[in-house]
Formats: C-alpha cells, sequence, structure tokens
C-alpha cells in the first residue's frame, strides 16, 4: 500500500532506485518505443548493478532491450517488437542472443502485448481478442512445456475459445494479464507531488505503469506540482503510482524524448557497428556503461556538440533537418 | 544500362498508387511509412495516415525511421498511445488500408516476421511480429 505524494520519499537517484526497485529475477517492463523513450539511465544502472535472470516484457522496444540483453542481464523476453527502427530493424546483441539460445523468447504481436498490459492495468486475470487466429504466432511456442505455469510464466501462452455471449459462438483469444514487478518510464516532467507528464505519443506507458507491482519514472525536469495542475488534462500518472522518480536530464539518450532531444543518430549507427562484433561490444560497454559513474559522466562522454545536434525544436518537438543517414 | 529508379522506390510508388484520397491507411516501419509519404505527397493529400503508436494523421514533413519516431507525432490531429491505434485499426465504421513490412512472404502471401526456422530454435531472429499479425488476421467488416 502507498499512498505518499511527497516527492522527497521517492526523489533519488539511479543507483538508489535501482538497489532499492530491481531485483534479479524481476519481472521487467520496458516503456518507450524502438528509438523513443527508453529509460536508459536505468537500464545502464542495471547492468551497472549486475542484475541477473531478468524476464524482459515489452510491446516494442529497441535499445535498452537490447542493452541489458547485451549486457546479459536477461533470461527471457516477451515482445512483439526488438528492433530500433531503421538504425537496427532486427536489434542486434539481441537477436545473437536467441540465434546463441541464450534468452528464451515469447513472440506476441503489438496488439497481443498491449491488451495483455491493459489486463494487467485494470486487474483482470485474462483479456480476450479476435485477433491472431490466421497467425503461427498463436500456434507456435517460444516458452517450452518446462517454463510453462512455472514462476510468472501463464500456463498457456493463448487460449482460443468460444464467445460464450454469441448464439453462433464464433471463436476468440484469451491473453494473460501481465503484471510486471517494475515498470521503467522516462517522462518529459514530474511534478512536485510525483505527478507524471509524458509528452507526445504516451505508446503503452501508462497501461504498463499501472500494471506493475513498482514504477521508475525518469525525467528530463521535476517542476512545481502548480505547473502540472493548471492543465491536468495533460498529465499521464496520478503521483502516488509512482514508487521513485529519478531527475535524468537526456536520460532517454540516445533515444528520443519529444520536444526534449531527438534519437541520436551517430551514437545509434555507432552502437550498430559495435554490436556487431562480441569484443567491440565488451568495450562499449566498458566506455558507455561501467566506465561512467552516472548520466553527468554519460553526457559528458557523448559531449555537447552531439547533443546540441539532437536538440529538439520547441514548435516541431524533434530536429529539423538533422543528419539521420 | 542503369535504372532511373531502385527495386524500393518503385514498391513505395506501387503501394502508395493503391491509396485514393480520403482513404484511412495504417503504416509499419521502413517501406511502408514510405509508400504512405509517396501517397500523401503525390495524388492523396487527403489520406490519413496513422501508426500503430498512436500519432494520427502527422504532418510528416521528414521521413520517420520508425514508427516510434519524433515524427509521427508532430502535427498531428492527435497524438495518443497504442491502444487508441488499434482501436482505429479495427474499427467497424472505418475500412482500414494497413502497408506492413515484413522478412519474408511466400507466393500465398503469408508474411513471416519472427524467425526463419521455427520460433523454437530460431536460425536467424527477426524483429518479431510487432504489429503485423493484427491488420491481416482482423476479421472483415
Amino acid at each position: 500500500m502507498r499512498a505518499s505524494i511527497d516527492l522527497k520519499d521517492k526523489l533519488m537517484s539511479a543507483e538508489e532506485a535501482v538497489r532499492r526497485f530491481v531485483k534479479d529475477g524481476d519481472m521487467i517492463a520496458l516503456g518507450g518505443f524502438t528509438v523513443n523513450r527508453n529509460a536508459m539511465v536505468i537500464a545502464r544502472e542495471i547492468i551497472r548493478q549486475e542484475r541477473r535472470e531478468l524476464h524482459l516484457v515489452m510491446h516494442s522496444n529497441g535499445q535498452a532491450m537490447d542493452l541489458l540483453v547485451g549486457a546479459g542481464a536477461v533470461s527471457r523476453l516477451e515482445l512483439a517488437y526488438g528492433g530500433n527502427g531503421r538504425f537496427a530493424p532486427t536489434c542486434i546483441r539481441f537477436r545473437k542472443a536467441v540465434q546463441a539460445g541464450h534468452v528464451q523468447v515469447e513472440d506476441y504481436s503489438n496488439f497481443h502485448m498491449s491488451l495483455r498490459f491493459l489486463a494487467g492495468a485494470l486487474n483482470l486475470p485474462f483479456i480476450p481478442s479476435c485477433s491472431g487466429f490466421e497467425s503461427d504466432v498463436l500456434n507456435q511456442q517460444g516458452f517450452g512445456p518446462e517454463l510453462r505455469g512455472r514462476g510468472r510464466i501463464p500456463s498457456h501462452k493463448a487460449v482460443i475459445t468460444d464467445n460464450p455471449f454469441s448464439p453462433t459462438r464464433e471463436p476468440v483469444v484469451l491473453l494473460p494479464a501481465l503484471t510486471p514487478d517494475v515498470a521503467l518510464i522516462h517522462a518529459q516532467l514530474v511534478g512536485e507531488d510525483g505527478t507524471v507528464r509524458i509528452k507526445g505519443l504516451t505508446f503503452l506507458d501508462i497501461e504498463q505503469a499501472k500494471a506493475a507491482s513498482r514504477v521508475i519514472v525518469t525525467c528530463e525536469e521535476v517542476v512545481p506540482s502548480a505547473f502540472l495542475r493548471q492543465d491536468p488534462d495533460q498529465n499521464s500518472l496520478p503521483p502516488f503510482l509512482v514508487d521513485a522518480v529519478v531527475q535524468a536530464p537526456f536520460g532517454a539518450h540516445p533515444t528520443a524524448c519529444h520536444y526534449y532531444y531527438d534519437y541520436d543518430p551517430r551514437h545509434l549507427n555507432m552502437y550498430r557497428q559495435v554490436a556487431g562484433d562480441d569484443n567491440d561490444f565488451r568495450t562499449y560497454l566498458k566506455e558507455w556503461v561501467f566506465g561512467v559513474a552516472d548520466q553527468e559522466a554519460y553526457l559528458a562522454k557523448v559531449g555537447i556538440s552531439d547533443l546540441m545536434r539532437i536538440k529538439a525544436n520547441s514548435s516541431l518537438g524533434y530536429a529539423p533537418g538533422l543528419d539521420r543517414r | 544500362m542503369a535504372h532511373a529508379y531502385t527495386s524500393k522506390e518503385m514498391m513505395a510508388l506501387t503501394a502508395g498508387r493503391l491509396v485514393n484520397n480520403g482513404d484511412v491507411l495504417f503504416a509499419g516501419t521502413g517501406l511502408s511509412m514510405l509508400a504512405a509519404a509517396v501517397a500523401k505527397r503525390i495524388h492523396a493529400p487527403q489520406a490519413v495516415v496513422f501508426f500503430e503508436t498512436g500519432g494520427i494523421d502527422p504532418a510528416l514533413k521528414e521521413l520517420p525511421l520508425a514508427v516510434g519516431d519524433p515524427r509521427v507525432m508532430a502535427g498531428t490531429c492527435m497524438n495518443s498511445g497504442l491502444i487508441d491505434a488499434f482501436s482505429l485499426l479495427g474499427h467497424r465504421r472505418l475500412r482500414t488500408i494497413a502497408f506492413l513490412g515484413a522478412a519474408q512472404i511466400d507466393p500465398f502471401g503469408n508474411i513471416n516476421s519472427t524467425a526463419w526456422a521455427t520460433t523454437i530454435v530460431p536460425r536467424c531472429a527477426f524483429p518479431a511480429a510487432a504489429a503485423a499479425v493484427t491488420p491481416p488476421a482482423w476479421p472483415s467488416g
């Protein structure tokens, strides 16, 4: 039971947030979408603190997922898409880990995963859908029978049954709810009372946060509560659902954060190069994760010119004319 | 002799020409969104493009490189999220056209975006099903 709306109790460093709220073996929901609003500060800190055997759940995530998988923190994933758009249509460390059998993967569609988080957010045990009948997604199993029904893994991937409300008994697909241990969300603004405001597309972050037992929010800025309460229609999460708030400017870098910065093509292209080679990737982790103690050191390493290059136009929300090749 | 266009450009144009002015169009990452942009720029400026991430009718002044690109959030009629986007994709009042990308396609039009071989023993992992299952598998109407 948490009812605190005092940010003083929740405002903390990434180091403290991970130490207190992320455990080995946790089921972790990654917010954001491919190259947008990945909670990178927390992903890097999870790697620094050497959490293991994580079970990642997401609809579509890119950079945070790939880094966590590449660092060996992840045992299994349930997801619809693991890619970084043009920068890595399939995330590179993810692909290597799947092909080497280092992680187990269960594949759903984005609609399926969205419904599963929605069910978790509504405290429903499962949710019906009419999607996927003609697809092998419902026929093929990624998780073997030895995993099914164990721990947090539902006994079935999905169940096809008849619609009991219809005289013609059309088939429906029942999907198991997702109730992750932790949700990692990056937002633009958090108020001094802990209210969260996500600008641009919210993706599925609100449902993921509501479905989770613990919620870590990193944010670009902490602002006076009165500012967010002037326009409450724009707010995304109430304070009492948030356990930890980490102030982290450029906290989604190298992914984008609408109205603050674009994705960083130079970093993502460099990452694509190093991710393809095991030694180069180890060097990347050494330099960009273990070699930087905190976000300030990380941003110093990115450098002022790259940060200025991706700075968002305040009208458009992205960096127009950015060289994205 | 070199062609004046690439096969990707031809695919984008061919797909884009299937869009009528005023259509509601769902576009995935890559060639799909390029085809949508072709339609909007050339012959169907009133077509409404939306993305699974929740961006509805963006200005598309620059081509997004992913459906999570901030360019799908700019100049939209509204920004929402995945649940809202899928509610439009399956909406019974709309006949939505969907452009999907895939890693493989067979002669029957079945598409694969998960893995080569089986999902249990992948020989080559693709990025997984993403939104591709939903549009073709949705009941018509």
